[in-house]
């Protein structure tokens, strides 16, 4: 049960960095600067990366 | 489940609404700081606002300057009107010791095509000294020192019109200028090849402001037009950018009814124009801090009233020796800048400057004429490494002294950003250490940090301005 849980959350996750990266990619297309020069969007990326893997090799069909 | 997806998806809302404040600066003031001194990398951090500094040849250890000059950009994400910057800086024992003018300025880059950059006074050595052993009246930031107290107020000195032992440091006096014995003659003075932009002072007494220019245009570009400013006592009194549609183009300035006095006229256009021709109707001409001749086909003669010159040949036909009165001086590398200077045995008197090259850029701090008939010398002298202390008994001066917080000096330095230019990579500065030669790894200036108030309209005057614009 509390395998279930986890891989739920890793979904929730999963869909809020895969998100996060959509919005900050459209947000320094149209306004140049306005992510890039607070957070280093490398580390979203890992954060993702490492989620996404996860949420492969758990994924319920 | 629920909670978590609202708890993220706020956040992510939260942290873009977070994102558009920082963006927008809807209160008009943001301050950023940067901590030059920090030695971690921090792998969360963004690539914040200030854009390295620059070139690295005259860096050491990422923050300490050993050349001179360096820049450095500030990528805000809008308009600001002012910025008021605070350095934290040491300078070296050696810098200390060695020198006896110290001069360190700031500026912002005004205009691209020119590379003109607004500065701002950090550190001054003589001014710091001055302004602890001399008698000093403080009006607003204007500092008058004297070296014996006879004026009680600066409007009291700026009232009785000598100037002769006074020099200026960031400071621009308007003052009425006049050439007592002037009568205006029908002699036209004209100047042949003059590269690039320039300016001059012109004296007029019931006559006109007549000048023809003819300007050529040696790579063809319909970029970069020239533009023409005319100034009385710092007020622009006419402007104009021409539209030259071919590589050769005439401009006539004529301007009538002007009070007698003293004429500021700017040219400004890239190094890719040639001003042919100018004719001057009015007597009196000269050109401030440099002249730079091409394709001259007789030599040249000139005429300064400094005794010190950089002089730099921009073509190898063009090298040649320099005669400055009776001295010779050779010009015998491209690109290369030489500094020349004679004995000033002759105060008060012109040098005359003359060589036998087709081109060379002369520049001096001080003014130009083409004959001696047409100089005069209306500026009050500038602070500077060469002034004659013993004949100074006045300084005007906009400067605020540094704090002192252990080694470290604190400079506060406040600069008006209207016309400044900012484009993709944010605003330019620059930082100005003449002293810095980057021979000596000794002596350097070590940047702590840098904080920057930028402060701008206000999201509701923004949006109120654009409405009454419509």
């Amino acid at each position: 049960m509390i395998g279930d849980k986890i891989i739920k959350y890793n979904q929730e996750l999963f869909y809020f960095f895969s998100l996060a990266i959509v919005v900050f990619f459209l947000l320094e297309i149209f306004f140049p600067g306005i992510v890039l020069a607070y957070f280093n969007v490398n580390i979203l990326l890992v954060l993702w990366l490492i989620n996404f893997i996860f949420f492969v090799f758990n994924k319920k069909d | 489940m629920k909670k978590v997806r609202y708890f993220l998806y706020g956040f992510l809302v939260f942290i873009v609404i977070l994102l558009a404040v920082f963006y927008i600066v809807p209160t008009g003031r943001i301050t950023y700081k940067q901590d030059l001194n920090k030695k971690y990398f921090n792998i969360f951090g963004g690539r914040g606002f200030l854009h390295k500094i620059s070139p690295e040849e005259r860096l050491l250890e990422d923050n300490k300057i050993i050349g001179d000059p360096v820049y450095f950009n500030f990528r805000t994400s809008r308009n600001f009107s002012k910025v008021k910057m605070t350095l934290k800086y040491k300078l070296s024992s050696a810098v200390l010791g060695n020198n006896e003018y110290l001069n360190i300025e700031t500026g912002v880059l005004m205009d691209k095509a020119n590379w003109r950059y607004n500065l701002y006074p950090v550190f001054n050595k003589k001014m710091n000294e001055v302004l602890n052993e001399w008698n000093i009246i403080k009006n607003e930031q204007t500092v008058l020192a004297q070296k014996d107290k006879n004026y009680s107020s600066l409007e009291d000195f700026l009232n009785q019109k000598n100037f002769s032992s006074t020099v200026l440091y960031n400071y621009d006096l308007n003052y009425d200028y006049i050439l007592s014995d002037y009568k205006a003659d029908d002699k036209i003075i004209d100047i042949y090849n003059l590269k690039g932009s320039y300016s001059f002072y012109t004296y007029i007494k019931n006559e006109d402001l007549k000048i023809d220019f003819s300007f050529l245009n040696e790579k063809v570009s319909a970029n970069n037009q020239p533009s023409i400013f005319v100034y009385y006592q710092n007020q622009l009194i006419f402007e104009d950018a021409l539209s030259i549609k071919d590589s050769l183009g005439n401009f006539n300035l004529f301007l009538s009814d002007l009070p007698e006095g003293v004429y500021k006229v700017e040219i400004k256009v890239d190094d890719d124009w040639l001003t042919k021709k100018l004719s001057s109707h009015n007597s009196k001409m000269v050109f401030i801090n440099k002249v730079w001749l091409n394709d001259l086909s007789t030599g040249l003669k000139i005429w300064s009233n400094k005794n010190n010159f950089k002089i730099k040949s921009f073509s190898a036909q063009c090298l040649s020796d320099v005669k400055i009165n009776n001295e010779t001086f050779s010009v015998d590398e491209i690109y290369k800048q030489f500094d020349f200077s004679i004995e000033d045995i002759k105060k008060e008197a012109l040098n005359e400057i003359s060589s036998d090259s087709c081109g060379l850029l002369i520049e001096t701090n001080g003014l130009f004429a083409f004959s001696e008939d047409s100089f005069f010398n209306p500026i009050i002298s500038k602070l500077n490494e060469e002034s004659d202390w013993n004949n100074i008994n006045t300084i005007i001066a906009n400067y605020e002294p540094p704090k002192q917080e252990n080694d470290y000096y604190i400079s506060e330095i406040e600069m008006d950003l209207h016309s400044a230019v900012r484009d993709k990579d944010g605003y330019r500065f620059l930082i100005s250490a003449p002293f810095l030669k980057k021979s000596n790894n000794n002596e350097y200036i070590e940047l702590k940090e840098i904080n920057m108030e930028f402060e701008g309209s206000n999201l509701i005057n923004k949006i109120s301005s654009i409405i009454n614009k419509e």
